[in-house]
């Protein structure tokens, strides 16, 4: 019995050796693990999984539960027209699947849900139009995602809170929804029908209307519209700038960039203004530092153009890359004036 | 119980027996290697090779063109003939991959995939030289038949006779890449397996994480599993690919260039027509010079700068041999 149970642990031991343990033929996840990795960004290997494939290529419709209420694609197609495929679905865990080497930049405004569905022209199969419908969980992630796409100068239409064209395609932000409408080309007649494709889809999707933030606090004078821009971090390609509203403003001849961001707390807020002010004698000139009971205000020659910052409680604003310091230092006190009004 | 002499050398000899079969069983099981580098050794009998796709055109041969033009087919031609004609890179009987990027289900025009005129004018210059087999492949994580149907490369790979390979299940092996990050990964390996020469032919765009998907970025598309990972490093990743593989020949498609919002795109508004190819065997000459065709420094471009500290290739494309050429 003892000869046959050592037989039996052999045989075992020898099988268990056969088998390939993936983990340990992982790339050299040291050289990657600078950012920890999180639920969004699991670090594995799929190498045990080479003919994965077949993992990679969800079948039409058989992809993770919709975030968003379902229903919301169906039925878009306008006469003439008919869905290529099923309504795909998308989460943050996959969403690198639909749009891979741009999903970073959603899932940093903190995107829930990715809804997907392609119309083709039943006459025509090279003319066709893309619906992604992302829910971005709030009106401000959004419409955030929605503000640094867009492109400057194209013509704004009404559709949503906001929105625009670039040829055939549409894009706008509703509720917590960014909506691109993709035409396949140019021309009048698919411009047509990927307008009304986005009216259709508009008109399902639920907003409550209320103002977001930054749009309230920003002054509204001489602002450029569709110049609002809202950054959950690197505004201005500063890494400490977090959650931040940007407009443009004209003054005069010029145009003067104007930053507000509400922090968590005033602590947060007096660590982003030393933040700031590190930046400024690093890459410039600290022209004058104006403390009062109210709020702290400093100036800065960034090399031929000027940035003033002002901490205010919890709110971080100014004017950036302004030719002239009085200019900058009337519009970011202009700034802090409205503040005490709307804050 | 009472056992007799017989009886006890019998049952002696039975227990030796089987201590010495164990023994010898376990000598013959042995390895003197740890568990880690036991795995190592026999998972690399199952891992392939990449092997070179370039050719040798001897010194002094034109490395890279860059051709001005309206029409792809003429661009192609004139380009390639600069380098000393297209039998210089494919003989009779080669067979061809051509490795476009399909990476999304976007129209062409919308500047995110490879031109399919391009891809075209790539296929059909290796049929003139002969070849016996054009292959057309890449591995789209998202739907590829979607992918090649939309970008119109299913269509144009269908026009002149390639043949699409789409990244089926079993498609796959593991490969050694050798690379700083990537040391050896599952790849859609089964089209480089049948070619004997390799031409990538990549579209020059704007990317989110790496500022710039050009012919070394290309081949990420030829990657398995769940390789989004590996945007944490991108730069280091995209020079591993240029120590992944030596292409044939690498193009550059700036017909049309999508000059923001890459690598998806969809906005023609930010696609720019600038009616170019750039056609080279150093990838890394081609790339630096393709980022100029999007407003940028070179200098700047991280990823060509650690391929080239590596030896696989130059930034410094002017010091070449390289050729200006109008064409059609």
């Amino acid at each position: 019995m003892l000869l046959l149970l050592m037989a039996g642990i052999g045989v075992a031991i020898y099988a268990k050796g056969q088998i390939y343990d993936p983990s340990l033929y992982r790339p050299e996840l040291t050289a990657l693990s600078k950012q920890a990795p999180t639920e969004a960004h699991p670090v594995e290997s799929r190498t045990d999984q080479p003919a994965s494939a077949g993992a990679q290529m969800p079948a039409p419709g058989v992809g993770t539960q919709p975030a968003s209420p379902p229903g919301l694609l169906d039925n878009l197609a306008p006469t003439g027209w008919k869905p290529l495929e099923n309504v795909t679905h998308f989460t943050a865990d996959t969403l690198y699947e639909k749009i891979d080497g741009r999903a970073e930049e959603y899932l940093d405004y903190k995107f829930v849900g990715l809804t997907c569905v392609s119309l083709v022209n039943a006459q025509d199969s090279k003319q066709f139009i893309d619906v992604y419908l992302y829910d971005m969980g709030q009106p401000a992630q959004a419409f955030g995602v929605f503000s640094v796409e867009r492109t400057e100068g194209l013509p704004a239409v009404t559709l949503g809170r906001e929105g625009y064209r670039a040829e055939a395609s549409y894009f706008f932000w509703k509720g917590r929804y960014y909506v691109q409408v993709l035409g396949s080309g140019k021309g009048a007649a698919i411009e047509q029908i990927g307008l009304n494709v986005a009216r259709t889809l508009e008109k399902r999707l639920k907003d409550d209307g209320k103002p977001l933030w930054g749009f309230k606090a920003l002054p509204e004078k001489d602002r450029i519209p569709g110049s609002i821009q809202y950054f959950v971090k690197d505004a201005m390609s500063l890494d400490f700038m977090k959650e931040t509203y940007i407009a443009l403003y004209r003054k005069g001849d010029a145009k003067v960039t104007a930053f507000l961001s509400k922090q968590p707390s005033g602590e947060t807020a007096a660590k982003t203004l030393a933040s700031y002010e590190g930046h400024m004698k690093k890459y410039g000139k600290v022209a004058e530092k104006r403390e009062t009971d109210a709020y702290t205000l400093i100036s800065a020659d960034m090399g031929g153009a000027f940035d003033v910052v002002f901490r205010k409680g919890n709110l971080i604003g100014g004017v950036s890359m302004v030719e002239d310091l009085s200019m900058a230092e009337k519009a970011a006190l202009d700034m802090l004036a409205g503040l005490r009004d709307k804050d | 119980m009472r056992m007799d002499r017989r009886e006890f050398l019998k049952r002696a000899a039975g227990a030796g027996l089987a201590i010495a079969g164990s023994a010898l069983g376990a000598a013959w099981l042995y390895d003197p290697r740890g568990g880690a580098e036991y795995f190592r050794s026999e998972e690399n009998k199952k891992t392939a090779s990449l092997k070179s796709y370039r050719v040798d055109r001897g010194k002094g041969a034109v490395e890279m063109t860059v051709v001005r033009g309206k029409d792809p087919e003429k661009m192609m031609r004139a380009g390639i003939q600069a380098m000393g004609g297209i039998g210089s890179f494919v003989q009779k009987g080669d067979v061809v991959l051509i490795k476009p990027n399909v990476a999304f289900d976007r129209a062409p025009a919308l500047g995110a995939t490879t031109s399919p005129d391009v891809l075209k004018a790539v296929a059909l210059l290796c049929k003139k030289a002969g070849a016996r087999k054009i292959i057309v492949a890449d591995n789209p994580i998202n739907q590829p038949e979607g992918c090649f149907f939309k970008s119109g490369i299913q269509q144009a790979a269908a026009d002149v006779g390639a043949e699409v390979m789409l990244p089926k299940p079993g498609a796959f092996s593991l490969v050694k890449i050798g690379g700083e990050i990537l040391k050896t990964w599952s790849m859609f390996h089964r089209p480089l397996e049948h070619a004997t020469k390799v031409i990538g032919v990549a579209p020059c765009k704007d990317h989110n994480l790496c500022s710039a998907s050009m012919t070394m970025k290309n081949w990420y598309g030829l990657l398995g599993g769940r390789r989004n990972q590996f945007h944490q490093q991108i730069h280091t990743v995209i020079a591993d690919f240029a120590q992944m593989i030596r292409p044939t020949l690498v193009v550059l498609d700036a017909t049309r260039v999508l000059m923001q919002n890459g690598p998806t795109g969809g906005r023609l508004s930010d696609v720019q027509e600038a009616d170019t190819l750039v056609i080279g065997t150093d990838m890394v000459a081609v790339d630096a010079f393709g980022y100029t065709l999007l407003g940028r420094d070179p200098e700047k471009l991280e990823y060509i700068h650690k391929a080239e500290a590596r030896g696989l290739g130059s930034t410094k494309w002017k010091e070449q041999n390289w050729r200006e050429v109008l064409a059609g």
